[in-house]
């Protein structure tokens, strides 16, 4: 059965709307029970390590880089260097408590069934218990290398990412992405304000350009994993509201973020260089992603171009925008 | 007692061991897990030591003795 069909046959269920969802979701977590798993093999520092999410890390690292590149205040470099530390630790410690709840529906997708837990090689008590105290590790050294406004938005970028989006919005409504999307977005203002010690208007515009991206992101991945999200009753967008209506919503997406993409440029924090470079980049990602939306339906081509497009339009943006500022410091 | 009986004697009193027994890749995993937490704990230590440095400056050594 194709994945198109098949989240067809599972959109016609009743029981994918409301409560009736919410209930086979919690059904479906009892009979697979993760916290009952046994143990495999013995876990070594490698599964440990995974349990960070390196790939999602480094992103969170780069573009809390940024964020305190562009930022005017001044710090120590090895404090600024401990921050970023801290707030690489902490998005990893997200992680790690990420894996600890989803373990049940990591062990039904394909892409995630090799993570440490689904696999059996971290029990899922052992990964809830090193996300806490890497937590709390995290939080506890932003705050002594930096200051409480970036300790306090670290330790809020924990709590939705873990409580808002992974415990609530992911298994009950389509805009999980949207709305969870805010931890994702966070980065860049932690590393502001771990420079500043605030958290002004510009550093949000850093803020909302991630913001905006990543639902276009997401959903052009979830567009060719379809299958895998309705296997695990997550109610992503191609899987409740149709493949159609998410390859709208990723058009209209993509035209906010090639929009707001420019912002920096207007808001002075970068000059002439970023301005070009952001509105090619912004043609590029709404081209994309109306080839996007004039596919077939079953017709993953162009999704699969635009996600991977996508990746490298956060770092040709971000970077342009670092490259600049450092460069504005020389000249 | 003669040689023969106290040798049978010896046997019975070893007991095969009990519990889990560790393999060795296993016995490896936990030699590189502990190995993994000393590194890191030394280096938290290192860090904040570090870091409290770099945030007194100068009061680190401008107090009463």
């Amino acid at each position: 059965m194709s994945d198109s069909v098949m989240s067809d046959a599972v959109m016609q269920e009743p029981s994918l709307n409301g409560e009736g969802f919410k209930k086979s979701v919690a059904n479906e977590a009892l009979s697979l029970d993760p916290h009952n798993l046994e143990l495999q093999q013995l876990a070594g520092p490698a599964d440990y390590y995974a349990l960070l999410k390196p790939r999602v890390m480094s992103l969170v690292i780069f573009t809390a880089l940024i964020g305190m590149i562009v930022a005017p205040g001044a710090l120590n470099p090895v404090l600024a260097a401990v921050s970023l530390l801290s707030i690489a630790v902490g998005a990893g410690a997200s992680g790690a408590l990420n894996m600890w709840w989803d373990a049940d529906i990591d062990k039904v997708m394909a892409r995630t069934i090799n993570r440490p837990i689904p696999s059996g090689r971290i029990h899922p008590k052992e990964a809830a218990a090193f996300g806490s105290f890497l937590s709390v590790l995290s939080v506890t050294l932003l705050m002594l290398a930096s200051n409480y406004v970036a300790a306090g938005l670290l330790a809020f970028t924990i709590f939705f990412y873990v409580v808002i989006y992974s415990m609530w919005l992911k298994r009950s409504t389509p805009q999980n992405i949207v709305i969870g999307g805010a931890a994702g977005a966070l980065p860049p203002v932690v590393g502001w304000a771990a420079m500043t010690g605030s958290a002004p208007l510009e550093a949000w515009v850093l803020f909302t350009i991630i913001f905006l991206w990543t639902p276009p992101h997401f959903w052009a991945l979830a567009l060719y994993r379809e299958g895998d999200y309705a296997k695990a009753k997550i109610p992503m967008m191609p899987v409740v509201a149709g493949e159609r209506s998410t390859r709208r919503q990723i058009f209209a997406y993509a035209i906010l973020v090639g929009l707001f993409g420019v912002a920096p440029f207007f808001m002075g924090m970068a000059g002439l260089f970023y301005a070009l470079i952001a509105g090619i980049l912004g043609i590029g990602f709404v081209y994309l992603s109306f080839q996007t939306l004039m596919a077939q339906n079953g017709d993953y081509k162009s999704a699969k171009k635009l996600f991977g497009f996508s990746i490298l339009y956060l770092f040709l943006l971000f970077g342009t925008l670092g490259a600049e500022n450092i460069a504005k410091a020389f000249l | 007692m003669t040689d023969k009986e106290n040798i049978e004697n010896d046997t019975q009193d070893i007991q095969p061991p009990k519990g889990y027994i560790m393999s060795d890749a296993e016995k490896k995993k936990r030699s590189q897990r502990n190995i993994a937490i000393a590194l890191m704990v030394v280096g938290f230590v290192g860090l904040v030591y570090v870091v409290t440095l770099l945030r007194l400056g100068s009061s680190v050594i401008d107090r009463t003795l």
